[in-house]
């Protein structure tokens, strides 16, 4: 059995930023939970720097440039900051930590980052952390558009873009994908289900939670006029996946409306579309069809293995039947803007 | 040339202090240009450019000691950015950037993607009279 980590202990990972020398570390500490340090100015220590324990999903947001490491800083995990030596560091890289008095917090100047330092500022790349190369992408847009519709628009793309990423990591098996696989299923089960709407933010915010979002869309432009451009930066692969589905999506409209139909009026005469994941459909064969509706919902997304979600689901089909209208409808929004006109994928 | 035959023929501004096999095989003369440093004086010192090795004495485990004996700069367009950046760190706060021109004769250098340069100069190179610029005098 392998004994578990002290908080008060953590190990140097690396070098995130280096500018004369280490400015800014990475280590690991209890639960292998990431902890970012800062070298800072400290009297009773010959090399000191100050640090904080992140939360996984704080990490990832701030690998993706989220969020600033003042944010890191301002919501440290546990609660608490920490002074360590580097002088003292083991020949195995540990360090022992020491906790930081209210008054030392409160002494921003001489210990805190500054608003607006982000993850594309260190000078050292993130081992282990794939750093792929985003390709800039290119729709055309005609009519009038509102600031909400480009919003609204740009929210249902960057869903079936994450959902792409999804049937792309379904595929993959290793044991750093298990690991992810794992932290998609606790992100599935933490949720109620209870809102009985878009799920809004929910593919990004289970990418974000399993650590799968290491190349998010991006809007990088827009060009408005009629017709004009929206430029977002993503991997292109993935977008081309997207895309690929949304040019298909005709073909497979009247099924995969019917199913979507299907499955929202069962849902809405089985009081089930705010009912929790607990809530039970009212005979085995309704669960079913609900099922078979699902599968039909999630091929027309593109899904190569609903198999796959309804095991993310932990087979709990009202969830999974949640889960693939929300996918269908970011389909259903999007080909909207398509079918009027409105969006051309290629010009 | 190789970095060995540099070094047999070129005195480096550190080498009392450099460590074997430093600067790496990897090392390459600096592109012609303008980079930015952050500096503790104005004007510029010689002091400014020493290493952190050379001015501390002090060796750190696990930390490259050949990197501890270089001078950190920025490259180019991006590099003022990243150097107000920096100085969002609470070592670098107090920093004041200045803007220098290299040429090929300044030293041995890795680029990294970042624009962060690792550079070790020649002893013959001077730094402060490459100063372009100061803090508050268009090192923009």
């Amino acid at each position: 059995m392998t004994r578990r980590v002290p908080r008060y202990q953590a190990t140097i990972k690396q070098t995130l930023i280096f500018y004369d020398a280490p400015q800014m570390l990475l280590l690991s500490g209890q639960d292998d939970n990431p902890i970012v340090a800062l070298a800072v100015d400290h009297e009773d220590m010959a090399d000191p720097f100050f640090a904080c324990y992140v939360t996984k999903p704080h990490w990832q947001q701030y690998l993706s440039g989220k969020v600033d490491l003042r944010y890191l800083y301002d919501n440290p995990m546990f609660g608490n900051h920490y002074f360590f030596d580097l002088e003292s560091v083991e020949e195995d890289k540990r360090v022992n930590l020491t906790k930081a008095t209210p008054a030392q917090v409160k002494d921003e100047e001489a210990y805190w980052p500054g608003h607006g330092f982000f993850s594309y500022n260190h000078t050292e790349e993130i081992e282990g952390h794939q750093k792929v190369k985003t390709n800039e992408q290119r729709l055309f847009i005609d009519g009038t558009w509102d600031t909400t519709e480009f919003s609204d628009f740009m929210r249902s793309l960057s869903g079936i873009y994450d959902i792409h990423v999804l049937n792309d990591f379904i595929g993959i098996s290793n044991k750093a994908a298990e690991q992810g696989w794992q932290r998609l299923k606790s992100a599935i089960a933490k949720r109620r289900w209870t809102a009985g709407g878009s799920y809004i933010n929910f593919f990004s915010n289970l990418l974000g939670a399993a650590e799968l979002n290491n190349q998010p869309m991006r809007l990088s432009g827009i060009q408005y006029a009629s017709p004009g451009h929206l430029n977002f930066s993503c991997n292109k692969a993935t977008y081309e996946a997207a895309i690929h589905t949304l040019q298909n999506y005709e073909m497979t409209e009247e099924e995969a409306s019917k199913a979507f139909q299907h499955i929202n009026k069962v849902l809405d005469r089985e009081k089930l579309k705010t009912a929790s994941p607990e809530a039970e459909f009212s005979s085995d064969d309704i669960r079913d069809h609900v099922q078979d509706s699902a599968d039909v919902l999630l091929r027309a997304t593109g899904i190569k293995r609903p198999d796959k979600i309804r095991q993310l689901c932990d087979d709990n089909i009202l969830v999974y039947a949640k889960v693939s209208l929300a996918m269908f409808r970011r389909y259903k929004n999007a080909h909207a803007y398509i079918s009027k006109g409105r969006v051309q994928l290629s010009q | 040339m190789s970095v060995d035959d540099i070094k047999a023929e070129k005195q480096f501004r550190e080498s009392d202090i450099l460590p074997n096999g430093c600067p790496p095989a990897e090392a390459e003369k600096p592109k012609e240009g303008e980079y930015f440093r952050l500096v503790d004086t104005n004007p510029p010192s010689q002091q400014d450019f020493d290493s952190i090795y050379k001015l501390t004495g002090k060796e750190r485990r696990n930390i490259d000691l050949c990197r501890l004996s270089s001078c950190s700069l920025f490259l180019g367009a991006v590099g003022r950015r990243n150097m107000e950046n920096k100085r969002k760190l609470p070592k670098l706060r107090k920093k004041l950037i200045i803007k220098i021109r290299l040429n090929e004769e300044a030293g041995l250098m890795i680029t990294a993607d970042s624009g962060h340069c690792d550079l070790w100069m020649y002893s013959d190179f001077d730094p402060v009279k490459a100063v372009v610029s100061e803090e508050g005098e268009g090192a923009q």
